[in-house]
């Protein structure tokens, strides 16, 4: 027996059809991404586009108020610029919902209950959802910026203004303001309101004691006028009461006009100081959408300040975050001139909002317990295993417990410092080469180079290079990312494209041997 | 130059340095303040005793002018300062060596009239970001630290009977060890050490030293083979 609503084959077998198909879903998502993705870049070039079309209209309508302009200019401003902004519109609209994710709903529902779909009802709640987007304030503007192109009304070209509001969809700073003033809505709006009813006690008061005995004060919008200017004190001069009743009346609402208007400032200075730490969130954010490293310092103690200070170009481009769930660490760091947030790197939720695929994330666990620190290596490597995380251990107890968490290197402060300090006594020498060496001298630089494929060092032997005549010392090859390291390579070893060598020397001479052999750098 | 060092502290960073040092056959003689170091190193066959941090007297009883160094390693940063300024109130020509873990703390001791400090988060700072740019390099280097791989660094004084006496460093045959020549101190040039990236010419003479990087057993060999 057929099932209940199988007849309607036709409305199902279409949506149907746009649901399982990959190009319609494809085609609708690479849409979303050009116009509803703040973190693609694809967006921001849509957006730019739009603002120049704004910037680029209302400045030939402008021009053309006092000067004639070629057709084609105007052309372009009226028709070409509304034309585009009417697609968007329209693609707007069409990514607001999902028309046959409801229909398909119901259908479904409806074969389980075994009732008759009620595909009219939902097809009309669908449509009007959509049409709900037609009344939303963004689609007003947008709507009212494509106006301007119906020529036979003249008028419309003041709506020609409503394309300066089509850029506060598209700037970021803009919305973030909209957004502050937002936050604050209850407060502004009550501000309003008392303000609203003081300047219409004030209005009428003026009005009531001096419509007769004032010239300028002729009705009870000229009271209201006088009001308003006062309050807010801008204070023109052209209307100024002349009664005593007058006069106090302007007492009162000055008092309160500066008192409001130093309320109004404190609401949006507040909610801005709020909004802060979100706006560095977001511009952190942003980087992160970018390709290339990128390095979250979890823990602001010493370690971490002594890092930061030595690795100023690692971290010149802001590429670059510090997590420490101890506020006033955080209030520190932001004072010495980082980017950092009051957060708990050890939270699922917390790491994830600054880890993306297209980045190469590094993770220093600089915390001062190991605890923390372990745990914020499970966190990371649970996140997404690729993350390289380098731990500093306070307990030398502690390294195989790192590493089983996953820690790709563990420093061990303790360990090396005591290591340097018996080697400054047992052998001086070599404790003032090897703190040159790790202080990055640069008369004892080591390098890290790599065998690309335009190398003239591929298929040459040791023997046939010249590193000993540039006075660099080969420590040794490693054979790709994961392969040995071969230490001191003999005479005859053949270099191959992917090799990595480690090179000691002057600064200048690794230089001029990078450079003779086209090596590249190792990222 | 004796091997006799005086550690004070045996904590965080006293426990390892003293079984570094005494792997390398250093006759140390550790103090401690507290009761708690005092029974732990005592429990592990240390040579310890108790000493009054505030009393000079008890400073002066430590025996200091009988050793070469002196290590500040108290785990209290106050405790330390305190020691290495009494240390060279009392003792001016000692060689005091002290571990810092703060990096105001490093000002201080050096202030205080320590010889050396060794700044713990300096070094582990320069190691973490050597870590991030230069992977590979930087896990060799580490591996001098840990012993992770069979390469060390070796000094080697370079004796009379030395075959190296007379020879320059571009004649020396350092392949055939499978070692590498870093620098080293020209006596005739001072006594500081120069690095073979210097590009200075250098023949090698008695008392001169070479630092050289390989495993033991290579360099030993290298040493053997140009007589001691």
């Amino acid at each position: 027996m057929p099932k209940r609503g199988e007849n309607n084959t036709f409305i199902v077998s279409f949506f149907l059809y746009l649901a399982r198909s990959k190009k319609y879903k494809n085609f609708k998502n690479f849409f979303r991404t050009l116009f509803k993705d703040n973190k693609s870049r694809a967006k921001h070039f849509i957006d730019y586009f739009l603002i120049f079309l704004i910037v680029s209209s209302v400045a030939i309508f402008v021009y053309e108020v006092e000067n004639v302009v070629p057709d084609w200019v105007d052309f372009y401003a009226v028709y070409v610029t509304s034309t585009i902004f009417a697609i968007e519109y329209l693609i707007n609209m069409w990514l607001y919902n999902n028309i046959h994710e409801s229909v398909l709903k119901e259908y479904k529902q409806s074969q389980i209950i075994n009732v008759e779909p009620r595909y009219f009802k939902v097809l009309t709640k669908a449509f009007l959802k959509k049409l709900s987007y037609a009344l939303t304030p963004v689609a007003i503007i947008d709507l009212l910026a494509i106006l301007p192109a119906y020529r036979p009304l003249r008028f419309l070209r003041i709506l020609v203004l409503f394309r300066f509001l089509k850029i506060l969809k598209h700037s970021d700073s803009l919305n973030q303001f909209i957004d502050v003033l937002k936050d604050r809505k209850f407060e502004l709006i009550t501000l309003l309101l008392v303000f609203s009813f003081v300047v219409f006690m004030g209005g009428l008061g003026i009005y009531i004691l001096e419509e007769t005995q004032n010239k300028h004060i002729n009705s009870l919008f000229d009271g209201i006028y006088w009001a308003f200017i006062t309050v807010t004190t801008v204070g023109y001069g052209d209307v100024s009461p002349v009664t005593f009743g007058g006069r106090i009346v302007s007492f009162t609402i000055i008092l309160i006009g500066i008192t409001m208007v130093s309320f109004a400032t404190s609401v949006i200075v507040s909610a801005f100081s709020e909004k802060l730490v979100e706006l560095k969130e977001e511009k952190v954010t942003h980087i992160l959408s970018k390709k290339g490293d990128f390095l979250i310092i979890c823990g602001y103690g010493q370690l971490a300040k002594v890092f930061l200070r030595r690795s100023e170009e690692l971290i010149k481009d802001d590429r670059y975050v510090i997590l420490d769930k101890n506020c006033k660490k955080v209030e520190e760091a932001t004072k010495d001139g980082y980017i950092a947030f009051c957060e708990d790197a050890s939270r699922y939720d917390v790491l994830s909002r600054f880890i993306r695929k297209n980045s190469k994330i590094s993770l220093l666990a600089l915390t001062g317990s190991d605890v923390e620190n372990i745990y914020i290596t499970l966190n990371a490597k649970s996140i997404d295993r690729k993350i390289r995380v380098i731990a500093a251990a306070r307990d030398k107890s502690m390294f195989n417990k790192y590493k089983r968490a996953g820690a790709d290197r563990v420093t061990l402060p303790n360990e090396i410092a005591s290591s340097v300090l018996t080697s400054s006594i047992a052998y001086p020498a070599i404790y003032k080469a090897v703190n040159a060496i790790l202080s990055s001298k640069d008369i004892a630089n080591i390098g890290e180079y790599c065998v690309v494929e335009k190398s003239s060092l591929i298929g040459k032997m040791v023997r046939d290079c010249d590193f000993q005549k540039h006075r660099v010392i080969l420590f040794g090859v490693k054979k790709g990312d994961k392969g040995e390291f071969i230490f001191n390579p003999k005479k005859d070893y053949t270099f191959e494209v992917g090799d990595i060598l480690v090179v000691l020397g002057h600064v200048i001479s690794i230089k001029y041997v990078k450079r003779l052999y086209d090596l590249g750098e190792c990222s | 130059m004796n091997k006799k060092i005086i550690l004070f502290g045996y904590g965080i960073f006293g426990h390892s340095i003293y079984e570094k040092l005494s792997e390398l056959n250093y006759d140390v003689k550790v103090k401690v303040a507290q009761k708690e170091s005092y029974k732990e190193a005592r429990d592990k066959g240390v040579d310890v005793e108790m000493f009054n941090l505030y009393s000079d007297e008890s400073i002066k009883e430590c025996g200091i002018e009988e050793v070469s160094y002196v290590v500040c390693a108290m785990d209290d940063n106050h405790e330390n300062l305190f020691l290495a300024l009494s240390i060279r109130e009392l003792f001016n020509d000692v060689y005091i060596i002290a571990v810092s873990n703060s990096t105001y703390l490093t000002n201080k001791l050096k202030m205080a009239g320590v010889n050396r400090v060794i700044d713990m988060y300096h070094l582990s700072g320069l190691m973490i970001k050597n870590i991030l740019i230069k992977p590979i390099a930087s896990e060799f280097l580490q591996g001098f630290i840990n012993n992770s791989h069979p390469y060390i660094f070796k000094e080697y004084k370079v004796t009379k009977k030395s075959k190296l006496v007379g020879k320059k460093i571009e004649h020396v045959d350092f392949d055939s060890f499978d070692i590498i020549f870093v620098g080293m101190v020209d006596l005739e040039k001072g006594k500081h050490f120069i690095f073979y990236s210097a590009g200075d010419e250098h023949r090698i003479d008695c008392e001169d030293t070479l630092i050289l990087v390989g495993t033991e057993e290579n360099i030993d060999k290298f040493i053997l083979a140009n007589g001691g």
